[in-house]
């Protein structure tokens, strides 16, 4: 439990716009992750949460700084061709949109068995299409959805395979790009169960990336708070909500409405400044 | 007072309409083009059984025979039965037709998916060259391989023509696959580890399939036609190759002798083929514009 899957030391990255002005994106972040340990991160929209998920899965080189998974540097070019084919069977990614992240000609099945004919991977059910049923089945789906083409299916359903596509791999490292963002809210609850359930049997490490407070609050072990492209705060969930150390992270929770009209009404929302602090 | 006064502004009665019967399944298909297509092609496979004599025999006796009992379509100025020589020829024929529509798309796919997923100064360069060699008029740079590469067989002109006929194939395909290759499902596929092969085949084919198979469907009859044109002008298949092309040629004799069937019978034939594939890739087109929209 306490072995530290993956390390982020200073990590940056800048996207350039022309020759002379570039955004800064990600800004000297730094984090560990425990192995099977759930990580949340939240941030307003552009706080460069998802930069700095897919610097984590290499699809963004960064600026500066390193990114040890299991002691192995990914940012370096030598060392991730080395153990390329770990890495990109261990770590998987959920994306947000699910209607985008899976190709809307292929079949469930081809979709959750993608990463198996890829690799090759001989697995214990036999053949690809009884891997798919398997992990169809864990996500809570039945057979009959296999030969079902994503569009005839609900956006959940269609989550549900992306994760299921994710899971086939048995991953050690589980990113989830704001999973839940574009689904509504009775099916994001039945996502983040089936993500904790998941969690409990599989073990495997997750980073969960969302705005959605509650969900966080709900689901992860640690949490950190993103702001303009630097981690303000990092602390375990029950910590972080109940005593905020950083002002942003005292504003943002503030804007979580509570359920009692009354007090609802007394609410006093947190403007946070910046510039002041 | 009516009923009709107290009618309220804005409301109308709307006529029921009967649905629309469903179209019939023989009405989505052009089901006479492929008909006749798929006589055609299965004649051709099996001209054996159906030529009554030998297509390359010489019945010097019986020269420019008009059409009759035994010569169904009359023979040509060599003596050979026109009868035969149609689904003989006609063998001859689609084969070019469709080994070099598929050199042409291999190559055409390839290319484009090779500059949709290249850097955009790779991209440009590869584009460049492709307008370049798509200025050049194609029968001549067809007549300028041929020469370079001699004598040629069937493959060799399906081959020629196959690699002159792939540019705007590739120009599509680079398009659609510009458009994908952005597109988390790829994104994701290559964080799987996902090769460029892979992509292609599974996630860019798919995509991009519905806009170029009316084009692949046209260049079988492109490749028809060069062959055709090419034999007539003397450059193509020899004459002892017979293909409709290589019939035609003869034509220019046939007009001096009054002899009609030697020209009107293969044309027919070959104008009834490129109608029927022309008509295919028609409907394929419709078909895949109306099922984008529906999605």
């Amino acid at each position: 439990m306490s072995e530290i899957l993956i390390d982020v030391q200073n990590v940056t990255h800048h996207f350039k716009l022309n020759r002379k002005t570039a955004i800064c994106a990600v800004d000297q972040v730094s984090f560990q992750i425990k192995k099977g340990e759930i990580l949340g991160l939240v941030g307003e929209s552009g706080a460069g949460k998802s930069t700095l998920a897919r610097c984590i899965m290499n699809l963004y080189q960064p600026t500066a700084g390193r990114i040890l998974y299991k002691g192995i540097d990914t940012c370096d070019r030598r060392q991730f061709k080395e153990h390329k084919k770990m890495l990109q069977t261990k770590r998987q990614l959920i994306f947000q949109d699910s209607t985008s992240s899976i190709n809307q000609r292929m079949k469930a099945v081809d979709i959750i068995a993608e990463p198996l004919r890829i690799n090759h991977v001989h697995t214990p059910r036999g053949s690809a299409r009884a891997e798919a049923e398997f992990q169809l089945h864990y996500v809570g789906m039945d057979a009959g959805c296999l030969d079902k083409y994503p569009p005839e299916l609900s956006g959940g359903e269609r989550q549900r395979i992306a994760i299921a596509r994710a899971l086939s791999m048995e991953p050690e490292l589980l990113v989830a790009d704001e999973p839940i963002a574009s689904l509504d809210v009775s099916i994001q609850a039945q996502i983040i169960n089936l993500f904790k359930h998941l969690q409990k049997e599989h073990g495997f490490t997750f980073l969960f990336i969302s705005h959605d407070l509650a969900m966080v609050e709900y689901l992860c072990d640690r949490v950190g708070v993103m702001y303009q492209g630097r981690l303000v705060e990092l602390a375990p969930t029950r910590d972080l909500f109940s005593n905020p150390q950083h002002p942003y992270t005292r504003t943002l929770l503030s804007a979580i409405p509570l359920p009692d009209p009354k007090r609802e009404r007394n609410r006093r929302k947190g403007v946070y400044d910046a510039q002041k602090s | 007072m009516t009923e009709k006064d107290f009618e309220l502004a804005g409301i109308r009665t709307v006529e029921e309409q009967p649905l629309r019967a469903k179209r019939k399944w023989y009405k989505e298909y052009p089901v006479v083009s492929m008909l006749f297509l798929g006589i055609m092609i299965v004649e051709c496979f099996f001209c054996e059984q159906i030529m009554t004599v030998n297509p390359t025999y010489m019945d010097l006796e019986h020269c420019n025979v008009a059409p009759g009992r035994k010569f169904l379509f009359g023979t040509d100025t060599l003596g050979r039965d026109i009868f035969s020589m149609i689904w003989y020829g006609g063998r001859v024929s689609l084969l070019i037709g469709f080994v070099a529509t598929a050199i042409s798309t291999a190559i055409g796919v390839l290319f484009g998916a090779v500059s949709g997923v290249a850097s955009p100064r790779a991209d440009a360069f590869l584009m460049r060259a492709v307008e370049i060699v798509l200025s050049i008029p194609n029968l001549l740079m067809i007549v300028l391989l041929q020469a370079v590469l001699g004598g040629a067989g069937v493959i060799g002109i399906s081959i020629v023509i196959g690699i002159t006929g792939w540019m705007s194939i590739a120009k599509v395909v680079r398009t659609e696959v510009r458009q994908i290759r952005n597109s988390e499902y790829v994104i994701a596929s290559k964080c799987m580890g996902g090769s460029f092969w892979h992509i292609l085949w599974r996630h860019f084919l798919p995509n991009f399939w519905p806009s170029i198979m009316f084009m692949v469907v046209m260049n079988v009859r492109t490749a028809i036609v060069a062959e055709s044109t090419l034999s007539f002008m003397g450059i193509g298949l020899p004459l002892e190759i017979v293909s409709w092309g290589s019939m035609l040629a003869l034509s220019q004799q046939a007009l001096m002798t009054g002899s009609w069937w030697m020209i009107l019978i293969p044309g027919c034939f070959l104008i009834v083929t490129l109608m029927c594939v022309t008509d295919i890739g028609n409907s394929l087109r419709r078909d895949s514009n109306q099922r984008q929209s529906n999605l």
